[in-house]
């Protein structure tokens, strides 16, 4: 029986081919996205996971403060009595410092910013070795080892290379007060503390102008002391593994004692405060919350197309349950043939589904690995989500199917065999009976109104498939265009062409050479940038304060209150709803003070607030230079200056002036944060048209499903009409009202669904992940354009093929039949 | 006189799987305005397929159907298409009123788009017509409202909203009882004589004693075609 049954179901699925096959698709979209999506989630973390286990990341950076070095032996010795050695695993020596890095560009030759890392590159044999902590992560299969222990070679960072093409055979010329060494470079590598090259105080990623070397410690060395090189080797770098139960804040407070009783300050790191780590898992911890949210929708959408269509598959097939019954076949093996339909629905849907998400895995792991370009990628694959979305599969599958055909095989055969829809089960609703009293309806519009409001479950879903779809599409786009237009109102609240960054306080004449040498700059903006807190009662909040004499020349404020007042403080509205205070209101700030030189207090400093303002990065904080510097003491001395450049770009020359100026710590330009919003948005792009693709295929198939259920159920209706006489461009318009009032419909609930969602994703979901940013969706109409163009081709694409459809209606059949 | 209908050697086969039906077999027939022909044959005979030759839903495999001096058999879809909306009015065994339409509704779809004509009042129109079948006071219900009979006299009317030449029922009483039936076929006859031509077929023999004219068919063949001068009265008829 049951192979009867099989054979049955398999020549069903053939008959309806077209209509199986979309349902199909709209199953194995579900499968794909769910598992495809879920995978890359997935593969970026197993991916870090192996960078990080590969490069046996560290558990505590300690590195000596103020170029303090130590030699080694000594610092070994410190580690072995306290007993610290003990609780290691491993730890490794360094010796790192920053440098100014001279390279070929093509431009010309440009000095970077940046740091060298040494370390032991061969064992006490002789023999070439890897660090045992942060171990280097290369691009190549083989490890290129350095010739000898004090060779003028180094690995470069990848990143960074990359940008400049310094590649293998090429040099570049480190130079730190004033010593010169050139050093060939032998690979790219993977360095773990900057897996993503970030330091504290950056936004966004530094990558172009910020350079790592790395080299044996005994060359790292000679670059450090320059002349005064002597045969010890120095270090100011630890990195340490710890064994297994060892409590971190117990072994950093014997570390703090240990150099604390010989007078050395460090500063102590731990695995997740390093910059890039911690940015990479906020990263990831923002995709988990927000986008794997998609491909969940994805199934939702699936599983409402696929109920819609197998409801009404099993409906239409009221006469031969009637049929079975009559023959006093069981209900038990009515129910099975139904299952098996919607089982081989399930199977087939789940097997194109696994082939349809290699390559949109594919896709985005290629996303991520363009993005993070890590050295070690993992080829990951998790099959339990290729397992779970095909349970899911499976059970919406038996559910769609199981439920009406429960209810139709307790329908009498009678009533079965005897009319599929007859006169009996036709009621006049509210609206129909409505809809009959307006006379001066049009004709097709009463047809159209009437049989949706005799069918508003199709109706319904048919709208809610395409609201679904363009849900998907719409809510996608707001978020992605709602990020954007933050970043983008960040990136245009800079006024300046170029911050340059001093290694502490300096003068605020330090700029004057510059603007003297190079007229392109117009004005050099000095101010103080410091990262500090507000408090309000017993509430604090973290705050990036910016001060400078005329803060609008260098940051465009947008004051939603108050003004820009010489004595008091511009909060943003973000801090100002946190906080729950208001123009006028005195909150306190913690200042450094300056006692004598070099001695700063932080002191808690009550200040006015003279404004709000609307920029999105919520820590943005300003105030006047002058003020500020009454406050603290800091009469004169600036820690940051803005350079306004005609033109934009400052030459070669000129910013390697800059960067060579005793007290520059670091100088990045307005366009590298404009290039890597670029980036970022040429792969939002890249997910757009994903995004499209996936919610028109959708469309298409739910609305296709839909349009052609509904033709063959009015089969008898559109040959009658035909029969009479109306030319196939009427019916057509019938078929065209149809759809145009289902659009509409569906356009506006998913264009309400799209922005709710969006709005979830953006402010509620985001606002924990993003923290510090004033999240907002902002509106766009060019995604509502998208996307309804998208629903729009669809159900003209859907129209016509239905009308070719119910062109190939053979009249004479049909309008014999049996119906009302 | 010429025949409005002249059918010369018409063959109409159909391929089932692997075998082929001659449903129609060098069929000749020629019927005249003006007159109520009633064509009689068993299960399989082929009327329904002549029927449906005639009111061009299909076309024959071979031979020649004119109409009017038209020969359809030629005509494409679209010609097709003209052809069924200027000259025929098809009355179904299952009525086949658009069912989300009401009465009148139905009329007036075929006032709009059938005939495209939205000149002059169609609900107007619509009444006349529904008041010469007898269902002036129905116009506002649906098909499910309506009995068998109400139903069928709508289909009359919708057929007649085209003013047909030929008007073509498939077994029009066959889903009705006897006293409705008996005023179905009055309503067929009366407009037989408004210089039309009103085919009836059916397997009801006692149907051929309104007709003027008699066809009977078998195996796809015409086996006679009989005038009547005599028809009786639709009163009459029993069955």
């Amino acid at each position: 029986m049951r192979k009867t049954l099989l054979k049955k179901g398999i020549r069903e699925l053939y008959e309806h081919k077209v209509q199986y096959i979309f349902l199909i698709i709209t199953l194995g979209l579900g499968v794909a996205t769910y598992s495809a999506m879920f995978n890359s989630t997935d593969y970026r973390i197993e991916t870090f996971d192996s960078n990080y286990e590969e490069s046996n990341f560290m558990d505590l950076q300690v590195q000596f403060q103020y170029d303090v070095t130590m030699n080694e032996s000594e610092v070994s010795y410190l580690l072995n009595s306290s007993g610290i050695s003990d609780q290691c695993r491993d730890v490794e020596y360094r010796l790192s410092c920053s440098v100014l890095v001279e390279h070929s560009t093509e431009k010309g030759h440009r000095l970077t910013k940046g740091m060298i890392i040494g370390h032991h590159a061969f064992d006490k044999e002789g023999s070439p070795r890897d660090q045992d902590v942060n171990t280097l992560l290369f691009y190549t299969d083989t490890t290129p080892h350095f010739s000898s222990n004090n060779s003028k070679e180094c690995y470069i960072e990848h990143h960074f290379a990359k940008n400049y093409d310094l590649d293998k055979g090429k040099s570049v010329m480190v130079s730190r007060a004033g010593n010169e060494t050139e050093l060939a470079i032998l690979a790219h590598v993977n360095v773990p503390e900057f897996f993503i090259v970030k330091q504290e105080q950056d936004f966004i990623s530094s990558e172009k102008s910020f350079c790592v070397l790395c080299m044996p410690i005994e060359t790292a060395n000679h670059i450090f002391a320059g002349s005064a090189e002597t045969n010890e080797t120095m270090i100011n770098d630890l990195v340490f593994r710890f064994k297994e139960g060892v409590e971190l804040e117990t072994i950093k407070e014997e570390i703090q004692a240990v150099f604390d009783s010989i007078g050395v300050p460090i500063r102590m790191i731990e695995k997740e405060e390093n910059p890039a780590r911690a940015f990479i898992w906020a990263d990831i911890e923002g995709d988990q919350k927000v986008t794997v949210l998609f491909p969940v929708i994805i199934f939702i959408v699936s599983g409402i197309g696929l109920a819609m269509t197998l409801t009404r598959m099993i409906q239409s097939h009221k006469s031969e349950i009637g049929i079975f019954k009559a023959l006093g076949v069981k209900d038990r093996v009515i129910l099975t043939y139904f299952l098996i339909i919607g089982v081989l629905v399930a199977i087939f849907g789940i097997i194109l589904g696994v082939i349809l998400s290699y390559p949109l895995h594919s896709f985005f792991k290629g996303m991520t690995d363009d993005y993070y370009d890590f050295a070690i990628k993992e080829d990951f694959l998790n099959t339990s989500y290729y397992f779970v979305s095909g349970i899911i599969a499976l059970v919406i599958c038996i559910v769609c199917t199981l439920i009406p055909s429960w209810k139709a095989v307790r329908i009498r055969p009678i009533d079965a065999i005897q009319k599929e829809e007859g006169l009996a089960d036709y009621k006049v609703g509210f609206i129909e009976r409505k809809i009959s009293q307006i006379k001066r309806l049009p004709v097709p519009l009463k047809l159209t109104t009437r049989y949706f409001s005799r069918k508003p479950f199709r109706f319904f879903t048919t709208i809610l498939g395409m609201a679904l779809s363009l849900m998907i599409i719409l809510s996608f786009y707001l978020m992605m265009h709602s990020f954007s237009e933050i970043m983008d109102d960040a990136k245009e609240s800079n006024e300046w062409d170029y911050e340059v960054q001093l290694t502490g306080f300096c003068n605020d004449t330090i700029s004057e050479q510059w603007t003297r040498v190079d007229d392109t700059i117009e004005i050099a903006d000095p101010g103080i940038c410091l990262a500090t807190q507000l408090t309000q009662g017993n509430d604090t909040e973290d705050v990036v304060i910016f001060a400078l004499d005329d803060i609008e020349r260098s940051y465009k404020l947008d004051l939603v209150e108050g003004k820009s007042d010489d004595k008091g403080i511009i909060i943003s509205g973000y801090i100002a709803e946190k906080l729950d205070i208001d123009v006028g209101d005195k909150i306190y700030l913690t200042l450094p003070i300056k006692e004598d030189a070099m001695v700063y207090n932080l002191t808690d400093v009550p200040v006015i607030i003279v404004g709000i303002h609307d920029n999105p990065i919520g820590e943005y904080t300003f105030m006047n230079l002058s003020f500020l510097q009454e406050v603290c003491n800091l009469d004169g001395q600036v820690n940051v200056i803005y350079l306004h450049v005609s033109g934009g770009d400052l030459s070669l020359e000129t910013e390697n002036m800059i960067i060579t100026t005793p007290g520059v710590a670091s100088m990045s330009s307005s366009s590298d944060i404009d290039d890597q919003i670029d980036f970022m948005f040429e792969m939002f792009m890249k997910m757009l048209v994903i995004m499209l693709g996936l919610s028109a295929i959708l469309a298409l198939a739910i609305v296709y499903n839909m349009f052609i259920v509904n033709a063959a159920e009015r089969k008898r209706e559109y040959a009658t009409m035909k029969t009479l006489g109306t030319s196939l461009r009427r019916i057509g318009n019938l078929v065209f009202v149809e759809g145009t009032i289902l659009t509409i419909a569906g356009i506006i609930l998913g264009t309400i669904m799209g922005y709710l969602l969006a709005w979830y994703l953006v402010v509620m979901r985001s606002s924990d992940v993003f923290e510090g940013i004033s999240l907002e969706l902002s509106f766009s109409w060019f995604g509502v354009i998208v996307g309804t163009l998208m629903i729009i081709a669809v159900v003209f694409l859907v129209s016509v093929l239905t009308i070719h459809r119910i062109h190939k209606i053979d009249i004479a059949d049909v309008v014999r039949e049996r119906g009302i | 006189m010429n025949p409005i209908i002249k059918l010369e050697n018409v063959y109409k086969t159909y391929r089932m799987g692997e075998v082929t039906v001659h449903a129609l077999n060098d069929l000749s027939l020629d019927l005249d305005a003006n007159e109520l022909t009633v064509i009689l044959g068993a299960s399989g005979s082929g009327k329904t397929t002549l029927l449906n030759l005639i009111g061009g839903i299909d076309s024959p495999s071979k031979g020649t159907i004119v109409v009017d001096g038209k020969n359809i058999g030629k005509m494409n879809q679209r010609e097709l298409t003209d052809y069924r909306r200027n000259n025929i009015g098809f009355i179904f065994q299952f009525y086949n009123l658009i069912p989300n339409l009401n009465a009148r509704e139905n009329l007036e779809f075929v006032f709009e788009y059938v005939l495209e004509n939205n000149k002059g009042s169609k609900n107007a129109r619509a009444q006349e017509l529904l008041e010469k079948v007898g269902l002036g006071e129905r116009g506002s219900h649906f098909p499910h409202q309506l009995s068998g009979g109400e139903q069928q006299r709508v289909a009359i009317a919708r057929a007649l909203a085209k003013d047909p030449r030929i008007i073509l029922a498939d077994e029009p009483t066959g889903e009705l009882d006897y006293r409705t039936g008996l005023k179905i076929l009055d309503i067929l006859l009366s407009l037989s004589k408004e210089n039309r031509a009103v085919i009836i077929v059916t397997h009801n023999r006692e149907l051929a004693r309104i007709a003027t004219k008699v066809v009977r068919l078998r195996d796809g063949k015409v086996l006679d075609v009989k005038k009547n001068d005599t028809p009786i009265p639709v009163s009459e008829l029993e069955w």
